[in-house]
């Protein structure tokens, strides 16, 4: 692995563009890929929660210059339920696996991982490169599902059968729904030699000194959340090819007897819609954690050098984690105690949901009590933090309600679920992304964001979301139902009516406050103050190294790790935090004792 | 005692070499065959839900032919002592034996599938199809096929890879390494096999 | 890496392998044999364990990794596919007892 990384580091100089920007496999660079992949994604799924959101508000209106993007779904200027359902199936699927996934996981994972453990670059670089080289032509397939005929699928992110296992149930059943099962699938194959890249290194890979309880939080999310990503995706890639075996090779694995289309009867017979769902949630549940724990560890990261303290509780936070983990592989049954499955497995599902809670709720509080006494500096990566403390518990409540399967009897496929979700994976893995954006970049490109925009551009985001997504709460208990086309035709929701256009116009102001963000992404990159090795005083290992950091990230020789990451304001101590690099011993006394 | 053990097992642990003893190579092929093992899991469950959700399956003793399945086993079973004893050999660098020892292993690992194959033959010929089959039960064809053709498929993956190494084993290139991880994923072949033998072909 | 100067001898390989095809055979027999089915399946999966600790234990040499390897391992393999399987398994159930 080392002998690897150093006679790359010696021929490095040599190598081409291509090779060296494009076709690299330097963890950094590929790092920087999955980002800038991962925001383009974000702002096509932003682009279709706009259209989603223009048909809510205003259902039924006319908008001619769309009907000139869209000639089939829009025809006229007035949008076709077909095509609205198309729109929601690809936003969630694009924010989930295209966004949020490569930012956080794949982003933050690939350039921190090496930095943060110590090691020159991934256990096997090149498999790594692979990793990202896949998922271009995966964003390929899903942006030219758009374009096939009858459009791109339509059948939910949760491509539930009967609809997606049926090519003539609806336009994007066609060739969108296939495109889209060949997508996800290029997904799960990057993702996996991804994850598989990620475990090896931090089991294997780790400096001298740099025990697993001395690893920073964002590692110990990192390592959860692929193990998670590795144990949960196989079934469902399994189901994904079942999938494929119904629609096209005549199989019935989930088409059960007696399904009629146009008037026809179907042959299948014996298939169960119920199987998918079971193997879908099988992933599906741990999916979220996979995208939830590395904000969780971003936020931790964070929060520590901007009030000057330790992260509170910090093995505890680390056997929650372990214990969320766990829970989340058998809890999958609570996207579906209305589907007909079996009630007493549901209260299973329903219990072990409510258990989780515990674990998360201590991670809250420790997040909370990491700012006890502490001395804040309200920087924009801070505020993003604090943000996602709150959101995190706003949100998680939500989860409280719908855990219960009695509760869920109403709640279930309605608005509420839509904003408990938007909270959870939009919310608090969003804040995490831009959180660990401010206070990364200048390590990644050696220059300080502008704090200013930073900070409006917190506020343009914070006050809409808020008020977008509790309303989509109350919308749901007054039961709106999610993924439909048109809720003005339903008169028991008049009295909610005015959220529709209130929700869109809040969701246009926050979609326009991203603005501010990419203009000071690509501003500072530009023009930006240039960074020092350590901006913002903090202890963990990256910030040992120049911004950005050579190829081979230490130079001549490894880091030797001595203390844990979070030794900030030592009584007595000469500086408010200690390196993790600084040798043993240091004078004051610590705040926690390691 | 529990002290020194303690402390090893401290250093161990403790960051700049592999807490489970293995090469990073090594380790992330048994992540992979985890994974992959995981797979199969799935398809398997689903096959557990759909038997279980029929009102009758086929009588396996009417429809296999299980004495020519057990000879498949015995074949696959012979192939992974054979491999085994090549990743030996690779490891004390008796370069022939290593050559021989795959070359068999591929042997066995051909003549697996083409058995697996003239299965398949006997049982479309009888009338089993994705879409339908004989015997009555909707599920079981549909399950036959994708379960064995999914193990099949990692069988002709192996051998790919078995030959690839082989070919560097003959030009002298050889790696107790490279023999040892095509070894593991071999194995893992093998185990899925164990499994599906005894979950569809004999319960 | 720590044990590959002696190794184990070859006769290791070959009386697993031995073992296995025996127990293979008595799968077999026992299967086409007048046994009561739930004993017959408890014996068949109970073999099946068997055979499957062998050949990861003695072939693919887990018993000589570290317990944490091989923990990790088996407990990922096996602890995830039965969760997957005793979850949906009341499900497959209570289909078939709808249908009749």
């Amino acid at each position: 692995m080392s002998k690897s990384s150093r006679q790359e580091a010696g021929t490095h100089q040599e190598q081409g563009f291509l090779r060296r920007y494009v076709f690299s496999t330097d963890h950094k660079i590929i790092g920087i890929q999955y980002f800038l992949t991962g925001g383009l994604m974000g702002v096509l799924g932003a682009l279709l929660a706009a259209l989603i959101r223009l048909q809510l508000a205003w259902p039924g209106r006319q908008w001619e210059w769309l009907a000139v993007v869209f000639p089939s779904g829009m025809e006229s200027g007035v949008m076709k339920p077909e095509f609205y359902v198309m729109l929601v199936t690809m936003h969630g699927t694009i924010m989930i696996f295209f966004f949020v996934s490569f930012c956080l996981v794949s982003g933050f994972g690939n350039y921190l991982i090496p930095l943060q453990v110590g090691a020159r670059d991934m256990a096997f670089p090149f498999l790594n490169m692979l990793s990202y080289w896949t998922i271009v032509p995966a964003i390929l397939i899903a942006a030219a599902s758009f374009f096939v005929e009858g459009g791109a699928a339509a059948s939910g992110w949760t491509a539930y059968p009967p609809l997606s296992a049926i090519r003539t149930a609806v336009p994007g059943s066609g060739w969108g729904q296939t495109l889209w099962l060949l997508a996800v699938a290029l997904f799960i194959v990057s993702f996996t030699m991804g994850s598989l890249n990620f475990v090896t290194t931090i089991i294997n890979l780790r400096a001298r000194g740099m025990s697993f309880l001395r690893l920073p939080l964002t590692i110990w999310c990192l390592f959860i959340s692929s193990i998670l990503g590795l144990l949960a995706f196989p079934p469902l890639t399994a189901a994904a090819i079942m999938l494929l075996f119904d629609r096209h090779l005549g199989s019935s694995f989930y088409i059960p007897s007696g399904v009629y289309i146009a008037g026809t009867l179907l042959p299948n017979e014996g298939g169960s819609p119920l199987l998918w769902q079971h193997l879908f949630w099988f992933l599906g549940h741990p999916e979220v954690y996979v995208l939830i724990l590395p904000a969780l560890g971003v936020t931790f990261e964070v929060l520590a050098p901007f009030t000057r303290r330790p992260v509170f509780g910090y093995r505890l936070t680390v056997y929650s984690l372990l214990v969320i983990a766990f829970l989340s592989m058998v809890v999958w049954g609570h996207h579906m105690f209305v589907s007909g499955m079996s009630p007493v497995i549901g209260e299973f599902f329903s219990v072990g949901t409510l258990l989780i809670t515990i674990p998360s709720a201590i991670i809250g509080v420790n997040m909370i009590a990491t700012l006890w006494g502490g001395m804040l500096r309200l920087s924009a990566a801070a505020m993003y933090a604090l943000g996602t403390i709150a959101l995190f518990g706003v949100g998680g409540m939500g989860g409280v309600f719908l855990g219960n399967a009695a509760a869920d009897v109403q709640l279930h496929d309605t608005a509420f679920v839509v904003g408990h979700f938007h909270f959870m994976i939009g919310g608090v893995t969003l804040f995490a992304i831009f959180s660990g954006t401010y206070y990364w970049y200048p390590k990644m490109f050696g220059r300080m964001m502008n704090e200013t925009l930073g900070k409006l551009h917190f506020w343009l985001t914070i006050v809409p979301f808020y008020s977008i997504f509790v309303s989509m709460h109350f919308l749901g208990i007054a039961g709106a139902p999610r993924r439909y086309y048109d809720l003005s035709r339903y008169t028991f929701l008049q009295g909610v009516d005015w959220m529709g256009p209130f929700i869109t116009i809040m969701a246009f102001i926050m979609i326009g406050g991203q603005v501010f963000f990419l203009v000071n992404l690509v501003g500072s990159w530009w023009k930006g103050r240039r960074a020092e090795a350590n901006p913002w005083q903090a202890t963990t290992l990256e910030w040992t190294v120049p911004s950005p950091p050579p190829h081979g990230n230490w130079g001549d020789s490894a880091p030797v790790v001595h203390r844990w990451p979070y030794d900030y304001s030592r009584a007595g101590a000469p500086q408010d935090f200690t390196m993790q690099t600084h040798p043993t011993p240091v004078a004051g006394a610590a705040l926690e004792r390691r | 005692m529990s002290e020194a053990v303690s402390r090893e097992a401290a250093s161990r642990w403790g960051g700049g070499v592999s807490p489970v003893g293995v090469s990073w190579n090594k380790l992330m092929m048994w992540l992979f065959i985890i994974t992959d093992g995981l797979l199969f899991a799935g398809f398997l469950a689903a096959y557990g839900f759909a038997r279980l959700a029929s009102a009758a399956w086929p009588d396996r003793l009417e429809v296999f032919h299980l004495w020519f399945i057990s000879a498949m086993t015995f074949v696959l079973i012979s192939s992974s002592a054979t491999m085994a004893t090549a990743v030996g050999a690779a490891r004390r660098k008796e370069g022939q034996l290593v050559s021989q020892m795959i070359f068999a292993t591929l042997v066995g690992g051909t003549i697996f599938l083409a058995m697996q194959a003239y299965e398949w033959t006997i049982l479309i010929g009888e009338g089993a199809r994705l879409h339908s089959n004989p015997w009555g039960v909707p599920q079981f064809a549909n399950y036959f096929f994708i379960i064995t053709g999914f193990h099949g498929t990692h069988v002709l993956t192996g051998i790919v890879i078995l030959a690839v190494v082989a070919a560097r084993a003959l030009r002298g290139r050889l790696s107790a390494e490279g023999v040892e991880l095509a070894g593991l994923y071999w194995h893992f072949v093998d185990l899925v096999w164990v499994f599906i033998f005894t979950l569809f072909y004999l319960i | 890496m720590a044990k590959d100067a002696t190794g184990v001898p070859y006769s290791v390989y070959w009386r697993t392998w031995a073992f296995l095809l025996m127990l293979t055979l008595v799968m077999v027999i026992l299967d086409q044999a007048a046994v009561p089915r739930p004993v017959l399946v408890l014996v068949l999966l109970t073999a099946m364990l068997v055979k499957a600790a062998l050949i990861a234990g003695t072939f693919m040499h887990l018993s000589q990794e570290k317990l944490s390897l091989a923990l990790a391992v088996v407990t990922a393999l096996l602890l995830t596919g039965a969760v997957l399987f005793l979850l949906i398994a009341p499900d497959g159930l209570r289909l078939f007892q709808m249908k009749n």
